[in-house]
């Protein structure tokens, strides 16, 4: 039996949702990659973050990521934001989101993300974040 | 005279949120209120 929103909400209560990836199958499969510890970190356009948005991540603060349909998957901790151009983002960083084993991979998808999502310019600012998983709710116990 | 208010916060310039409803009642207004819940997508 999975856990109700409301009830990770008053356990979590500084923290927003999200949803990894922009349709159902990528967002399984990001949530998978989280799971498995190979997904550290990820990053969207910085125009979808204006200035005072609650949804921007802040270190220290625990967020929730939704499965597709909306219930909650998992709780991450944001250890490290910052900004870069999609130009400018190291293969470190492309690697530790998990998704792909090259830079060349990470910016194919992300240039296709971009794309269907606001539109892509390669100098695009990105905020970057950097996250641990605090805890699966798909665990019972 | 209103049916119901919208309330909400988050982006609405991007395609990139995801829009969820959800009813709620304000008692002054004497109507329902449907507070915009919006999810930012991180790839």
């Amino acid at each position: 039996m999975s856990v109700s929103l409301n009830d990770v909400m008053v356990r979590y209560p500084s923290a927003q949702t999200f949803k990894f990836g922009d349709n159902a199958t990528l967002s399984a499969e990001l949530l998978a990659l989280v799971r498995s510890g190979q997904k550290t970190a990820t990053c969207g356009a910085l125009r979808d973050y204006p200035e005072g948005s609650p949804d921007t991540p802040v270190v220290g603060r625990q967020d929730i990521a939704l499965e597709w349909d909306d219930r909650p998957a998992l709780v991450i901790e944001t250890v490290e934001v910052s900004t870069c151009r999609y130009c400018d983002v190291t293969e470190d960083f492309a690697l530790a989101e998990g998704e792909n084993e090259t830079l060349e991979g990470w910016r194919e998808d992300h240039r296709r993300y971009f794309e269907r999502n606001g539109g892509f310019d390669p100098e695009m600012e990105l905020l970057c974040e950097r996250f641990r998983l605090v805890e699966d709710l798909a665990v019972e116990g | 005279m209103f049916d119901r208010v919208l309330i909400g916060k988050g982006i609405v310039s991007s395609s990139n949120v995801h829009v969820d409803l959800a009813l709620t009642q304000m008692t002054a207004l004497s109507a329902p209120v449907e507070e915009a819940r919006f999810c930012v997508f991180r790839m």
